[in-house]
């Protein structure tokens, strides 16, 4: 029975996992023959930041690509989160801009109405859009009456309506909630502006390096600008770029799962072994008796496979109910949810599983019992004692399941650590009590940044007038928005042109004079802005201190000058340093550059606010919603949310990380525990009479607990160590999930060895315990 | 043999070294008790060689391991020397028997995976004996029972009569003043045994009180007297 409870937990989870890679990370996009999918763009030589093509560059290679025979466009930015009004309720859907042909070129079909089409993407077609599959059911409710439905995009007020459904697990870009075409979606004189990637489908006998080889020719071209021609064409396989950020999680799930697994199957093995040394005589009698050793092999075998084949049965039901759990406690964020299910992969998984353990545990316990020699084993002195190369074996094996048990534990111990680290990240800003509202804007009636600046002067006072709001300020971005930030690369006063080349992105904000004081951000050097820095009066920005430390280092940054701009024309004047913060991005404080906003020189005004507010922030909501309506119509209040929820986002992967393999860890230390407990058990009922020998000598009851204490011991040590060398070297796969922590991080290595160690001793302690009940006189009795 | 108390025998010496009145050991069973032990009563003096002889089940071992304090589930009089065992702790009385008691069971029970001299070395270690000393006491028993050339070989690479040998000096290794030996030739050929039971004679004579048990007529000869157990009672 301990060993088809053991074979269950170890195979149901383990096909669990693998259950939810296949969902989240592995299976197939319901798109044509996906590994002939590439997606290309331009990248400057030892730089980490990819060049988008512009929307004309992008028509013009595709018409000139022989590596691809079909092209379609995707914007470059993925999927934005646009205002969206559907009747009365406005709020934010992710869209996707794409050619009229990404669709065909993808080869994918909807599951309700049609795709985009080439005439779709038409200036001046009608506005149509096709919904996913994960947003037709979360906010239609999966309706299949919901073609022909119009959804208006806030901005301008233009509807578009619904044609189509795709299939479900069509995530790219990731994220995306709608597509529609880009030439319907943004005007002409907009087009200028729209930077796009390339996806197509390679020629039949084309490479992605022949695709890669031909943008970088194009990029080379007479026809380009000179900047263009130091660029290089880089690009994925669709499948690729769509699992390359979840690949080193995967990577760490599947050694994971695959470590769990043996455990079990080391655990397994061992029960067995003990229970077929407990069969020497059965065995021996049987020899007499004339079965041959192929016979008494295919026996324990047929034997173990019933186990086996109840293990994963019972496995199955274990990896249901494991997945339940995941499902319900999984962290916010996590996407793809409602695709996890026991499908016909997970089975296939858990008989093949199930299979290989069979042979794995059933073979070496068959092949050493079934070298018995008859005439020892039928003598009565060696029934209960078993060999001592058997014993050995089994206690070899325990060490190794507590070994493996460390190597995941301190994985596990590790991923905490990291995550323990990045939610106590210093923001170098006060969360608490925060509200950031993201505002939609009419552009049919505020069509340029002025307009819409001078919409945010008018409703700022009002806002601040609200009981309860101390602090507000626009903002460009929500927090951790990545690509949906602004970033920009000043130039320093007295900058070469290599010097210029190689100053960094910097995170660019426009923000009112209350911004530092609503974020609580100190002003360490300097002032911020005032009601004085207006259109008009010399150009300022505030900086943080990487910044200025890249620009200025050793020098005082105050009064020093940037330059910005096409051209690099634009002078202004740091009059201010503050820290670097982490609103833009968890893992890493950004430097950063801080505009004010009556001095804006951007065509595009910030549609976010970051409002400081007395009480919980929920409850100013509805307030600033009414003032919103009342002091700036054309403005519409689409979300609002404390700071704390948005750290769910970046949060939302470590938490995972951190929630399978807690799991992985507890199941992998208590299988150790039960293979250590089980050892020790056998030991003490093996060694009975010896016991009792010992006890006729002299020895009292603490000297036997102390015995097999000691022995349990020995195997958790001599375990451990084997543990920590393999932690050692496969910790540092862990590398990119780990956040200011190192792979071999002494402080966690350490506890999670006292953590097994202190394991393996309670494991050992009902069977010291049980050597207290040994009578000497019935051991020594008993045969 | 009436069921009424026996009077308490007259002690042949002033102050025997071990003494047992009454003692009596039984079980529970479905329609009463089953007596193992009845109304035994002996007394053993200091150097005294006894034998304890009977048919199977007379209960002959059961007495041995009352008397080597391995069995605590019994009524009676017990005293050894100056101490009342029956009015002892389970725990008072396993530090009596470590003291005063040495065992020689008739399966050897040597320890499979302790060399010889690892398997002399365990009753000292059980009794605080520091390392130092308990080397020098290995080492002196495996010369005075001749198997220093032994001393690192394994129990399943002697003969019967070694193993035997080798439980015999693990039993006088911390030098007990009572030998209690439960059939110690049974497994051995007749040459073998007569060597066990002469090395009991010399321990004997060296002041060691020895209480064996035994089916052997032969093995009797070499005590100074037998008692007969049968059916738990004590026989003249």
């Amino acid at each position: 029975m301990t060993a088809i409870l053991t074979l269950a937990l170890g195979i149901g989870l383990a096909t669990a996992v693998f259950t939810v890679a296949d969902a989240l990370l592995l299976r197939r996009l319901p798109v044509q023959d996906q590994d002939r999918l590439v997606v290309l763009w331009g990248q400057m030589p030892e730089r980490d930041f990819a060049y988008p093509l512009g929307f004309d560059d992008a028509r013009d290679f595709a018409r000139r690509s022989r590596s691809l025979e079909r092209v379609a466009t995707v914007a470059s930015w993925g999927a934005a989160p646009l205002p969206i009004r559907d009747a009365d309720q406005i709020s934010r859907l992710r869209r996707a801009l794409v050619s009229g042909e990404f669709f065909d070129v993808l080869g994918v079909r909807p599951v309700l109405g049609r795709a985009l089409r080439a005439s779709d993407d038409v200036y001046g077609a009608a506005p149509v859009m096709v919904l996913s599959y994960a947003a037709w059911q979360q906010r239609f409710g999966g309706d299949t009456s919901v073609l022909g439905r119009q959804l208006v995009m806030y901005e301008n007020g233009v509807p578009f309506t619904i044609v189509g459904v795709m299939p479900q697990g069509l995530d790219y870009p990731r994220g995306t909630d709608f597509w529609t075409s880009v030439s319907v979606a943004i005007p002409p004189t907009g087009l200028p502006f729209v930077s796009l990637h390339v996806i197509g489908r390679l020629a039949p006998r084309a490479t992605i390096t022949d695709a890669r080889a031909e943008m970088t020719t194009f990029f080379g071209r007479a026809a380009a600008s000179p900047w263009e021609h130091d660029l290089r064409g880089v690009g994925q396989t669709l499948p690729r770029l769509v699992l390359g950020d979840v690949r080193p999680a995967l990577f760490v799930f599947a050694a994971a799962s695959g470590l769990l697994l043996l455990i079990t199957c080391i655990n397994v093995a061992s029960l067995l072994l003990v229970r077929g040394v407990g069969r020497f005589r059965e065995i021996a009698v049987r020899s007499a008796l004339g079965a041959g050793r192929g016979r008494l092999i295919v026996q324990l075998l047929i034997e173990n496979g019933i186990l086996a084949v109840a293990g994963g049965a019972l496995g199955i039901v274990v990896a249901a109910a494991a997945l339940q759990s995941f499902i319900a406690f999984a962290p916010p964020g996590v996407p793809r949810l409602d695709e996890i299910h026991l499908n016909v992969t997970a089975l296939a998984g858990a008989v093949g599983i199930a299979g290989v353990a069979m042979l794995f545990f059933g073979l070496a316990p068959a092949v050493m019992t079934s070298h018995v020699e008859l005439q020892r084993a039928l003598r009565s002195d060696t029934r209960q004692s078993g060999s001592r190369r058997s014993r050995l074996a089994t206690e070899g094996l325990v060490a190794g399941q507590v070994a493996l048990a460390l190597v995941v534990l301190s994985a596990a111990g590790l991923i905490a650590k990291s995550l323990v680290k990045l939610e106590r990240a210093e923001l170098s800003l006060e969360p608490s009590s925060l509200l950031i509202g993201e505002l939609a804007v009419r552009y049919d009636q505020h069509d340029n940044a002025t307009k819409q600046r001078a919409l945010l002067e008018r409703l700022l006072p009002q806002l601040q007038m609200i009981p309860g709001v101390r602090g507000v300020s626009p903002v460009v971005a929500v927090p951790f928005a990545g690509s949906a930030a602004w970033d920009g690369r000043p130039a320093a006063d007295g900058q070469s042109a290599e010097q210029i080349a190689a100053n960094p992105m910097l995170n660019m904000d426009v923000v009112a004079p209350d911004y530092f004081k609503t974020l609580v951000i100190p002003v360490l050097r300097g002032r911020g802005f005032s009601d004085a820095d207006r259109e008009g009066t010399p150009a300022v920005v505030v900086v943080s201190q990487s910044a200025a430390r890249h620009y200025w280092s050793g020098g005082d940054p105050i009064g020093k000058r940037v330059r910005m701009g096409a051209e690099l024309e634009r002078t202004l004047t740091v009059i201010g340093v503050v820290p670097d913060t982490r609103y833009r991005d968890l893992r890493e404080a950004r430097p950063s550059i801080y505009f004010p906003l009556r001095q804006s020189f951007f065509p595009f005004a910030p549609m976010a606010l970051a409002i400081r507010t007395s009480g919980p922030p929920a409850a100013q909501v509805a307030a600033i919603r009414r003032v919103i309506s009342e002091t700036a119509p054309g403005f519409a209040l689409t979300s609002a949310a404390p700071f704390e929820t948005f750290l769910d986002g970046p949060l939302a992967q470590p938490r995972l990380n951190a929630l399978l393999l807690a799991v992985f860890a507890c199941a992998a230390v208590v299988l150790a525990a039960v293979g250590l407990f089980g050892a020790m058990a056998t030991m003490v009922r093996q060694r009975t009479r010896e016991l009792g020998v010992r006890m006729a000598l002299g020895a009292n009851a603490g000297d036997l607990r102390r015995m097999v204490m000691g022995r349990g011991l020995t195997i958790a040590a001599i375990g451990s160590a084997l543990g920590l060398f393999g932690a050692l070297l496969a910790n540092r796969l862990l590398r990119g999930l780990l956040y200011d922590v190192t792979p071999t991080d002494l402080a966690t290595l350490v506890a999670v060895t006292v953590i097994l160690i202190v394991v393996s001793a309670l494991a050992s302690l009902i069977p010291a315990r049980a050597t207290t009940r040994i009578d000497p006189v019935v051991a020594l009795r008993a045969e | 043999m009436s069921d009424a108390a026996r009077p308490r025998p007259q002690p042949l010496t002033p102050s025997p070294f071990l003494s047992v009145h009454n003692l009596e050991k039984s079980f529970p069973q479905a329609d009463g008790r089953v007596f193992v032990l009845r109304q035994i009563s002996l007394d053993v003096a200091p150097g005294d060689f006894v034998t304890i002889m009977g048919p199977s089940g007379a209960g002959k071992s059961t007495l041995l391991s009352v008397l080597g304090m391995l069995d605590g589930e019994w009524t009676g009089e017990y005293r050894l020397l100056e101490h009342d065992v029956h009015a002892l702790k389970h725990k008072e009385r396993i530090a009596l028997g470590k003291r005063y008691v040495g065992f020689v069971f008739q399966q050897y029970h040597l320890i499979d995976d302790l060399t010889v001299a690892e398997n002399l070395a365990m009753p000292l270690s059980y009794r605080d004996v520091k390392a130092e000393a308990r080397e020098s006491a290995v080492a002196d028993t495996l010369d005075r029972f001749g198997m220093v050339a032994k001393k690192n070989l394994y129990p399943r690479q002697l003969s019967g009569g070694q193993q035997q040998l080798v439980g015999v000096a693990r039993a006088v290794i911390h030098k007990p003043a009572l030998l209690l030996a439960d059939e110690p030739t049974g497994n051995l050929h007749s040459d073998q045994g007569r060597e066990i039971m002469e090395l009991f004679r010399e321990l004997n004579t060296g002041g060691t009180t020895i209480v064996q048990v035994t089916h052997s007529e032969e093995n009797a000869t070499f005590g100074k007297r037998v008692v007969q157990l049968r059916d738990g009672w004590i026989v003249d």
